[in-house]
Protein backbone atom coordinates (compact mmCIF):
# COMPACT_ATOMS: atom_id res chain seq x y z
CA UNK A 1 0.00 0.00 0.00
CA UNK A 2 1.31 3.46 -0.89
CA UNK A 3 2.51 5.62 2.00
CA UNK A 4 0.97 9.07 1.98
CA UNK A 5 2.00 11.52 4.72
CA UNK A 6 -0.86 12.85 6.83
CA UNK A 7 0.56 16.36 6.93
CA UNK A 8 3.11 17.95 4.63
CA UNK A 9 5.06 20.31 6.86
CA UNK A 10 7.63 21.37 4.23
CA UNK A 11 4.83 22.42 1.89
CA UNK A 12 3.01 24.13 4.76
CA UNK A 13 6.10 26.09 5.77
CA UNK A 14 6.79 27.09 2.16
CA UNK A 15 3.23 28.32 1.67
CA UNK A 16 3.29 30.15 5.00
CA UNK A 17 6.47 31.94 3.93
CA UNK A 18 4.73 32.94 0.69
CA UNK A 19 1.82 34.38 2.67
CA UNK A 20 4.29 36.30 4.85
CA UNK A 21 6.01 37.50 1.68
CA UNK A 22 2.65 38.87 0.54
CA UNK A 23 2.37 40.93 3.72
CA UNK A 24 6.00 42.08 3.49
CA UNK A 25 5.63 43.00 -0.19
CA UNK A 26 2.71 45.29 0.68
CA UNK A 27 5.13 47.39 2.74
CA UNK A 28 8.29 46.86 0.73
CA UNK A 29 7.36 45.92 -2.85
CA UNK A 30 9.89 44.04 -4.95
CA UNK A 31 11.51 46.63 -7.25
CA UNK A 32 11.10 44.53 -10.40
CA UNK A 33 7.40 43.92 -9.75
CA UNK A 34 6.83 47.59 -8.88
CA UNK A 35 8.41 48.56 -12.19
CA UNK A 36 6.35 45.98 -14.08
CA UNK A 37 3.09 47.19 -12.53
CA UNK A 38 3.57 50.80 -13.46
CA UNK A 39 6.43 52.08 -11.39
CA UNK A 40 4.55 53.42 -8.37
CA UNK A 41 1.96 52.14 -5.95
CA UNK A 42 -0.62 50.75 -8.35
CA UNK A 43 -3.76 48.59 -7.91
CA UNK A 44 -2.00 45.80 -9.82
CA UNK A 45 0.75 45.78 -7.21
CA UNK A 46 -1.80 45.27 -4.43
CA UNK A 47 -3.59 42.59 -6.45
CA UNK A 48 -0.23 40.83 -6.78
CA UNK A 49 0.32 41.14 -3.00
CA UNK A 50 -3.20 39.87 -2.28
CA UNK A 51 -2.72 36.88 -4.60
CA UNK A 52 0.52 36.00 -2.77
CA UNK A 53 -1.15 36.30 0.64
CA UNK A 54 -4.42 34.49 -0.21
CA UNK A 55 -2.71 31.84 -2.34
CA UNK A 56 -0.15 31.15 0.39
CA UNK A 57 -2.77 30.95 3.14
CA UNK A 58 -5.17 28.73 1.17
CA UNK A 59 -2.41 26.36 0.05
CA UNK A 60 -0.87 26.29 3.55
CA UNK A 61 -4.27 25.41 5.02
CA UNK A 62 -4.55 22.55 2.54
CA UNK A 63 -1.06 21.24 3.31
CA UNK A 64 -1.55 21.33 7.09
CA UNK A 65 -5.05 19.82 7.14
CA UNK A 66 -4.48 17.33 4.26
CA UNK A 67 -7.33 18.85 2.24
CA UNK A 68 -6.74 19.04 -1.50
CA UNK A 69 -9.15 21.96 -1.85
CA UNK A 70 -6.70 24.40 -0.20
CA UNK A 71 -3.90 23.95 -2.69
CA UNK A 72 -6.32 23.46 -5.57
CA UNK A 73 -7.77 26.95 -5.14
CA UNK A 74 -4.57 28.62 -3.89
CA UNK A 75 -2.11 27.48 -6.54
CA UNK A 76 -3.63 29.41 -9.51
CA UNK A 77 -3.02 32.62 -7.55
CA UNK A 78 0.56 31.62 -6.80
CA UNK A 79 1.15 30.67 -10.44
CA UNK A 80 0.05 34.18 -11.45
CA UNK A 81 2.27 35.71 -8.75
CA UNK A 82 5.40 33.84 -9.79
CA UNK A 83 4.56 34.32 -13.47
CA UNK A 84 4.46 38.08 -12.95
CA UNK A 85 7.62 37.92 -10.82
CA UNK A 86 9.46 35.94 -13.51
CA UNK A 87 8.32 38.19 -16.34
CA UNK A 88 9.33 41.24 -14.28
CA UNK A 89 12.79 39.82 -13.74
CA UNK A 90 13.18 39.12 -17.46
CA UNK A 91 12.00 42.67 -18.18
CA UNK A 92 14.54 44.06 -15.72
CA UNK A 93 17.26 42.14 -17.56
CA UNK A 94 16.07 43.55 -20.89
CA UNK A 95 15.55 47.12 -19.70
CA UNK A 96 18.86 47.41 -17.93
CA UNK A 97 20.65 45.53 -20.73
CA UNK A 98 22.22 43.42 -18.03
CA UNK A 99 21.88 39.64 -18.00
CA UNK A 100 22.12 39.53 -14.21
CA UNK A 101 18.34 39.15 -13.77
CA UNK A 102 17.95 36.40 -16.37
CA UNK A 103 18.81 33.70 -13.83
CA UNK A 104 16.23 35.12 -11.43
CA UNK A 105 13.63 35.23 -14.19
CA UNK A 106 14.28 31.61 -15.08
CA UNK A 107 14.17 30.47 -11.44
CA UNK A 108 10.93 32.33 -10.70
CA UNK A 109 9.26 31.14 -13.91
CA UNK A 110 10.25 27.57 -13.09
CA UNK A 111 8.45 27.86 -9.73
CA UNK A 112 5.30 28.96 -11.60
CA UNK A 113 5.60 25.92 -13.89
CA UNK A 114 6.12 23.58 -10.93
CA UNK A 115 2.95 24.95 -9.36
CA UNK A 116 1.06 24.35 -12.62
CA UNK A 117 2.20 20.72 -12.47
CA UNK A 118 1.15 20.37 -8.84
CA UNK A 119 -2.24 21.96 -9.65
CA UNK A 120 -2.82 19.47 -12.44
CA UNK A 121 -1.97 16.60 -10.07
CA UNK A 122 -4.49 17.98 -7.61
CA UNK A 123 -7.07 18.08 -10.40
CA UNK A 124 -6.56 14.33 -10.79
CA UNK A 125 -6.99 13.89 -7.04
CA UNK A 126 -10.19 15.97 -7.12
CA UNK A 127 -11.63 13.75 -9.85
CA UNK A 128 -10.55 10.58 -8.02
CA UNK A 129 -12.04 11.89 -4.77
CA UNK A 130 -15.40 12.09 -6.50
CA UNK A 131 -15.42 8.34 -7.18
CA UNK A 132 -17.35 6.49 -4.43
CA UNK A 133 -15.28 4.68 -1.80
CA UNK A 134 -14.63 0.97 -2.16
CA UNK A 135 -16.67 -0.90 0.42
CA UNK A 136 -14.80 -3.02 2.93
CA UNK A 137 -11.49 -1.24 2.60
CA UNK A 138 -8.84 -2.74 4.89
CA UNK A 139 -7.55 0.70 5.95
CA UNK A 140 -9.15 3.50 7.91
CA UNK A 141 -8.34 6.40 5.61
CA UNK B 1 10.02 48.02 -26.72
CA UNK B 2 9.25 45.40 -24.08
CA UNK B 3 8.03 48.09 -21.69
CA UNK B 4 5.00 48.74 -23.93
CA UNK B 5 3.75 45.17 -23.57
CA UNK B 6 4.73 44.55 -19.96
CA UNK B 7 1.58 46.03 -18.30
CA UNK B 8 -0.57 43.99 -20.70
CA UNK B 9 1.36 40.81 -19.90
CA UNK B 10 1.12 41.49 -16.15
CA UNK B 11 -2.62 42.20 -16.42
CA UNK B 12 -3.14 39.06 -18.49
CA UNK B 13 -1.26 36.91 -15.97
CA UNK B 14 -3.14 38.34 -12.99
CA UNK B 15 -6.52 38.11 -14.78
CA UNK B 16 -5.79 34.54 -15.87
CA UNK B 17 -4.78 33.56 -12.35
CA UNK B 18 -7.92 35.16 -10.94
CA UNK B 19 -10.15 33.46 -13.51
CA UNK B 20 -8.62 30.02 -12.86
CA UNK B 21 -8.94 30.68 -9.11
CA UNK B 22 -12.70 31.34 -9.50
CA UNK B 23 -13.05 28.25 -11.70
CA UNK B 24 -11.18 26.15 -9.13
CA UNK B 25 -13.41 27.39 -6.32
CA UNK B 26 -16.50 26.50 -8.37
CA UNK B 27 -15.17 23.03 -9.27
CA UNK B 28 -14.12 22.32 -5.68
CA UNK B 29 -17.48 23.47 -4.36
CA UNK B 30 -19.28 21.30 -6.88
CA UNK B 31 -17.12 18.22 -6.12
CA UNK B 32 -17.43 18.55 -2.35
CA UNK B 33 -21.18 19.08 -2.54
CA UNK B 34 -21.36 16.00 -4.76
CA UNK B 35 -19.84 13.89 -1.98
CA UNK B 36 -16.14 13.93 -2.93
CA UNK B 37 -13.69 13.02 -0.21
CA UNK B 38 -12.00 16.11 1.22
CA UNK B 39 -8.77 14.51 2.38
CA UNK B 40 -5.97 13.97 -0.10
CA UNK B 41 -4.41 11.08 1.85
CA UNK B 42 -7.68 9.15 1.93
CA UNK B 43 -8.11 9.65 -1.82
CA UNK B 44 -4.61 8.46 -2.71
CA UNK B 45 -4.83 5.50 -0.32
CA UNK B 46 -8.13 4.49 -1.90
CA UNK B 47 -6.56 4.81 -5.36
CA UNK B 48 -3.69 2.53 -4.29
CA UNK B 49 -6.20 0.07 -2.83
CA UNK B 50 -8.06 0.04 -6.16
CA UNK B 51 -4.77 -0.77 -7.93
CA UNK B 52 -4.14 -3.64 -5.45
CA UNK B 53 -7.63 -5.02 -6.10
CA UNK B 54 -7.11 -4.80 -9.87
CA UNK B 55 -3.80 -6.70 -9.52
CA UNK B 56 -5.55 -9.35 -7.47
CA UNK B 57 -8.32 -9.73 -10.06
CA UNK B 58 -5.74 -10.07 -12.82
CA UNK B 59 -3.79 -12.74 -10.92
CA UNK B 60 -6.99 -14.66 -10.15
CA UNK B 61 -8.10 -14.52 -13.80
CA UNK B 62 -4.67 -15.76 -14.99
CA UNK B 63 -4.75 -18.61 -12.44
CA UNK B 64 -8.26 -19.66 -13.57
CA UNK B 65 -7.27 -19.42 -17.22
CA UNK B 66 -4.24 -21.69 -16.66
CA UNK B 67 -6.39 -24.15 -14.71
CA UNK B 68 -9.00 -24.51 -17.47
CA UNK B 69 -6.29 -24.76 -20.13
CA UNK B 70 -4.78 -27.69 -18.24
CA UNK B 71 -8.21 -29.34 -17.78
CA UNK B 72 -9.12 -28.98 -21.45
CA UNK B 73 -5.74 -30.43 -22.45
CA UNK B 74 -6.39 -33.42 -20.24
CA UNK B 75 -9.88 -33.88 -21.71
CA UNK B 76 -8.45 -33.81 -25.25
CA UNK B 77 -5.86 -36.40 -24.27
CA UNK B 78 -8.54 -38.62 -22.71
CA UNK B 79 -10.72 -38.37 -25.84
CA UNK B 80 -7.85 -39.38 -28.10
CA UNK B 81 -6.97 -42.25 -25.77
CA UNK B 82 -10.60 -43.45 -26.02
CA UNK B 83 -10.40 -43.30 -29.84
CA UNK B 84 -12.55 -40.16 -30.20
CA UNK B 85 -11.36 -37.27 -32.38
CA UNK B 86 -11.98 -33.90 -30.64
CA UNK B 87 -14.13 -31.40 -32.51
CA UNK B 88 -12.70 -29.01 -33.53
CA UNK B 89 -9.57 -31.02 -34.09
CA UNK B 90 -7.26 -28.06 -34.54
CA UNK B 91 -8.91 -25.05 -32.85
CA UNK B 92 -7.84 -21.46 -33.67
CA UNK B 93 -7.61 -19.00 -30.80
CA UNK B 94 -9.73 -15.80 -31.12
CA UNK B 95 -6.75 -13.48 -31.60
CA UNK B 96 -5.64 -15.52 -34.65
CA UNK B 97 -9.03 -15.38 -36.36
CA UNK B 98 -8.99 -13.47 -39.69
CA UNK B 99 -11.70 -11.03 -38.51
CA UNK B 100 -9.44 -9.71 -35.75
CA UNK B 101 -7.60 -6.40 -36.26
CA UNK B 102 -3.78 -6.46 -36.27
CA UNK B 103 -3.74 -4.76 -32.85
CA UNK B 104 -5.72 -7.66 -31.41
CA UNK B 105 -8.61 -5.47 -30.27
Amino acid sequence: MAYVPRRRYAYALAYLLMACAGVAAAYWPAPSVRTATGGGISPQLYVWDAFLLVGGLASGFGAVTDRWVGEYIGLPLLVAVFGVYGVSAFFTALASESPASIAGGMALSSIALLFIGRWRDLGMIRRTASVPLIRGRPHGG
Amino acid sequence: MAAEYLPTVVTALLSGGGAVFIGSVAKSWSSLRGGARARERETITDLAHRADLADGRERRAARDRDYWRRISGNYGFQLRQAGIKPDPDDPVQPSDLPSQTPTGR
